[in-house]
């Protein structure tokens, strides 16, 4: 859906300093159809990158392209992209109605059809209740609501999220993520930048990873978790000894009263459950060490390899 | 269409906004005042009220050309609403030609206020309709107008503080000029004299745009000068307005 092809992109702070390249030779796909997460540390060239796509800025080289289904001019493809930005911005002078029509009109959408979308999301997002309130008097969830449906008032096949659950409650946080998954099973392409990475891995199923600029992964979420997995088991079990099949191979954490906790190889499974009822003992937990997304990176933080 | 929508938001925007309702209780602070001088003054009084009047009307429409002007796209990108904006099926050059409709509709509706006031008071005291009255207005209206291009273009180019300091230069020089050619020191000084005599090439001459003596003395001015002077606002305006377009499709917003 959306294509980077070795883009690169430099900001002059002032005349007399050197630019300082933000984003550095980036080059990643995110596919039709998918959820896809963007995560980097503050100032890794998140937001640039977003902004870049959007045309906000111009970028230095390289190529930034969209799937055909989008359109070939800069407006058609714009019509189609639902854009809501870090903090979302607003007149506030305007009623979230008036907001709402106002870009509604700007994407050609006839009255009926923005009030009816507006009726929607406005419920689905709790926020239709202050349609008619102007904006200046919105709290902060509130204005991240209001944001939202204005992202989506026009129905867009691609939606671009620049940190859409920051500052919302877990309640709030819960909704989004469910309008999401909602969103992207109806065929919407999402893509979204995060600090959260828990939010991040529990519902994108692609994902790009960027550092100072340059291109850390990019792929399935799921690959990266499985190419992580230490393979190892995590186990608890009641035996008066450590069985000897597995003697070497454990590592043990904690013993007490019989009752042992540590960590066998994946391929030391059966021979440990052999030894349990050779030697009445019993098995009380048995569970694959998989990492989260957040470890994962906090691992790879330690040996150098990221830095989130 | 995305025009006129853009438009109409900044018109409603700037119509709810304190500043311009300020400025317009100043312009008829000085309709008042105005009124009040032409009763001290003996058998003129319309034509006191119609030179104050006309100049206070000048003078407001300025005024918010100038102060709104400066910031009709730094507010937007400042406050970031822009991004909402620019991130729909709106081209840049859409959302600044909007911007700036909006913002002469305002302009207009302030103009023709102030005028209908003054009218009143100018027919009330005796005064007489003069084919120029019209003319000066509409000059007057295209004065705010040219002053709002040059400073939206210099507020994209620098801040607002710099473009109105910039505007208000060139809008005291370019008024300065006409008067420039009655002193001594025109005619003595070649440098002084080729420089005023291609300014207006240069530059915005505010001058051209001022057919006040002439309404007031009820002077005759011919149809080809009018519309000179008319094309002449015109050609500044436009050419401020590419410039101004041209520097919103080159503009970071980052």
């Amino acid at each position: 859906m959306i294509k980077f092809e070795n883009v690169s992109k430099s900001f002059q702070d002032d005349f007399w300093k050197k630019p300082k390249r933000v984003v550095n030779n980036l080059s990643f796909e995110v596919n039709k159809g998918s959820l896809c997460g963007f995560l980097g540390a503050n100032g890794a060239g998140k937001t640039t990158s977003i902004k870049a796509t959007l045309g906000f800025i111009h970028i230095d080289s390289g190529q930034i392209s969209f799937d055909r289904e989008m359109g070939k001019t800069p407006m058609e493809i714009r019509s189609r992209i639902g854009y809501f930005p870090e903090s979302p911005y607003f007149y506030p002078h305007m009623t979230g109605h008036d907001f709402c029509m106002y870009l509604g009109q700007l994407q050609s959408i006839p009255k009926a059809k923005i009030l009816e979308r507006m009726n929607y999301w406005g419920e689905r997002l709790a926020i239709a209740f202050a349609f008619e309130k102007k904006i200046r008097g919105y709290s902060k969830g509130m204005l991240q609501r209001l944001g939202f449906v204005s992202t989506l008032i026009h129905e867009p096949r691609l939606v671009i999220l620049d940190e859409p659950l920051s500052g919302l409650d877990p309640v709030g946080r819960k909704e989004f993520k469910d309008i999401l998954i909602d969103l992207n099973n109806r065929g919407v392409t999402i893509f979204f930048s995060s600090h959260i990475v828990s939010d991040v891995e529990e519902i994108c199923d692609g994902l790009v990873v960027i550092r100072n600029g340059e291109l850390f992964y990019s792929g399935k979420t799921e690959d990266l978790l499985n190419k992580e997995t230490t393979k190892n088991l995590r186990v608890k079990f009641y035996a008066e000894k450590i069985p000897q099949d597995i003697q070497n191979s454990y590592t043990s954490i904690k013993n007490r009263d019989n009752f042992h906790i540590g960590t066998i190889p994946l391929e030391d499974k059966d021979k440990l459950l052999q030894s349990l009822l050779r030697e009445n003992g019993s098995i009380h937990e048995l569970i694959l060490e998989k990492q989260s997304l957040e470890e994962i990176i906090y691992n790879t933080k330690k040996t150098g390899e990221v830095n989130l | 269409m995305n025009i006129y929508y853009v438009a109409k938001q900044t018109f409603q925007e700037i119509y709810q906004s304190k500043i311009l309702i300020n400025i317009l209780f100043l312009g008829i602070f000085l309709l008042l005042i105005t009124f009040v001088v032409s009763e001290f003054s003996y058998g003129v009084g319309h034509k006191v009220t119609l030179d104050i009047g006309l100049g206070a009307l000048s003078l407001s429409a300025a005024t918010i050309a100038l102060f709104l002007g400066s910031t009709l796209i730094q507010k937007e990108i400042a406050n970031r609403t822009l991004y909402m904006v620019i991130s729909r099926p709106v081209s840049r050059n859409s959302f600044l030609t909007g911007k700036m409709l909006g913002l002469s509709g305002i302009l207009f509706i302030n103009v023709l206020t102030l005028f209908i006031i003054l009218y009143v008071f100018y027919s009330l005291l005796g005064g007489t309709f003069n084919y120029l009255i019209p003319w000066s207005l509409f000059y007057i209206y295209l004065e705010s107008l040219l002053v709002m291009f040059i400073v939206v273009f210099f507020s994209l180019i620098s801040n607002s503080i710099i473009a109105i300091f910039i505007t208000l230069t060139l809008f005291v020089s370019g008024h300065a000029m006409e008067t420039v050619k009655e002193t001594a020191a025109y005619r003595l000084s070649t440098f002084l004299k080729n420089f005023v005599d291609n300014y207006s090439m240069v530059a915005p001459d505010f001058s051209k745009l001022n057919i006040k003596p002439y309404v007031l003395y009820e002077r005759f001015l011919d149809q080809s000068t009018l519309y000179s002077a008319m094309f002449y606002g015109l050609f500044w305006i436009i050419l401020f307005l590419l410039l101004s377009s041209f520097v919103m499709s080159k503009k970071e917003f980052s």
